[in-house]
C-alpha cells in the first residue's frame, strides 16, 4: 500500500511513520511531504492509496489539499493527524470526505484503532 | 502549586521524544544552568493571546545534543558545539523542530492551547519569556541521555 505522509515538521512525519511500524504496519512503501502544496502534486504523479495529512501548514493546509483534491476527482483515503480535535474541525474534515481525524498526542494503540480498517 | 499548563514526567517525555531517538533515557531531576553564559537554548510556548505561556530548556550539552542527534551528524561533534556554544544552522533548525514536538508535553485535553513560537538561545531570550524563566509557576528538571550521543539537562517551565 502506498501511503504519504503530509506534515511540515520533519519530527513529526518521523513520529508519524515510527508510530505506524510500532502499531504493526510495516511494509507499506512510505513517502512524505512538507505542504499541502507539494502534496497535491506529488499525490497526481505517484497515486497514493492513502493520506495522513497535518492540518495547518503553510501554502496549503490540510482541509484545502483534501477539497482540491475532491474537486479534481482524486479517489483515495484521506485522514487527518492533528495537533487541536475540536468538533467544528471533526465535522468540517468528514464533511469534506476525511475518513477519520486522528488527534496528537497519538499512540501505537489509537494509531491501531482508527487507522487499522483503512491500512490494508 | 498548579500550573496552567501541564508539566510533563520522565515517562512522557520518553513516550514522545523516544519517537525520535532509540534508546533516550531520562531521569528526574539535574541542575540547568540558565546563566546567559551556560548555552542554554529555550523553545518559548506562547498562548493564543500571543503571550509567552510555558518554555522549554536544552542546557548546551543537551541543545548541541539534540542538534546533531536528530540529523545523525557525527557524534563527535555534539562536545565542540557544547563547549564552543557555536551551533551550525543545521543544529539550530533541529533543536527548533524537537521544541516543536515538545509543545505536545506543556498540553493536555483540557489546558488552554499553546504553540511554539520560536527558539533563543538563553542570552537572547525577549523580556517576557525571560520574565518566565525568573518567576515560573511551575518548574521540572530532567537528565536526558541517548546512546552515543551524550545528552544533558531538560527543563520545562509554565506560567
Amino acid at each position: 500500500m502506498k501511503i504519504l505522509i503530509v506534515d511540515d515538521s520533519t519530527a513529526m512525519r518521523m513520529i508519524v511513520k515510527k508510530t505506524l511500524r510500532l502499531a504493526g504496519f510495516e511494509g507499506h512503501d512510505i513517502t512524505e511531504c512538507e505542504d499541502g502544496a507539494k502534496a497535491l502534486a506529488a499525490i497526481k504523479t505517484s497515486k497514493p492509496d492513502l493520506v495522513l495529512s497535518d492540518w495547518n501548514m503553510p501554502n496549503m493546509t490540510g482541509l484545502q489539499l483534501l477539497e482540491a483534491l475532491t474537486a479534481d476527482g482524486v479517489k483515495l483515503t484521506f485522514g487527518f493527524i492533528t495537533t487541536e480535535a475540536t468538533p467544528d474541525m471533526r465535522a468540517k474534515a468528514i464533511g469534506a470526505g476525511a475518513k477519520f481525524l486522528v488527534s496528537k498526542p497519538f499512540t501505537p494503540e489509537s494509531f491501531k484503532e482508527q487507522l487499522g480498517a483503512h491500512i490494508r | 502549586m498548579a500550573t496552567a499548563y501541564p508539566l510533563p514526567d520522565g515517562p512522557k517525555i520518553i513516550q514522545m521524544l523516544g519517537l525520535l531517538f532509540d534508546g533516550l533515557d531520562v531521569k528526574a531531576g539535574g541542575t540547568f544552568d540558565q546563566t546567559p553564559a551556560g548555552g542554554a537554548w529555550f523553545g518559548v510556548f506562547v498562548a493564543d493571546d500571543g503571550t509567552p505561556a510555558a518554555l522549554c530548556g536544552a542546557d548546551a550539552n543537551l541543545a548541541a545534543t539534540f542538534g546533531c542527534a536528530f540529523s545523525m551528524l557525527p557524534a563527535g561533534m555534539v562536545k565542540d558545539a557544547a563547549k564552543s556554544r557555536d551551533l551550525t544552522s543545521v543544529m539550530i533548525d533541529n533543536i527548533r523542530e524537537i521544541m516543536n514536538i515538545c509543545s505536545r508535553l506543556v498540553m493536555d485535553a483540557t489546558s488552554p492551547h499553546l504553540k511554539l513560537d520560536q527558539i533563543y538561545p538563553v542570552k537572547s531570550l525577549p523580556a517576557p519569556a525571560a520574565a518566565l524563566l525568573g518567576a515560573p509557576k511551575g518548574r521540572k528538571e530532567f537528565q536526558v541521555q541517548m546512546p552515543k550521543y551524550g545528552g544533558g539537562v531538560l527543563t520545562f517551565l509554565s506560567v
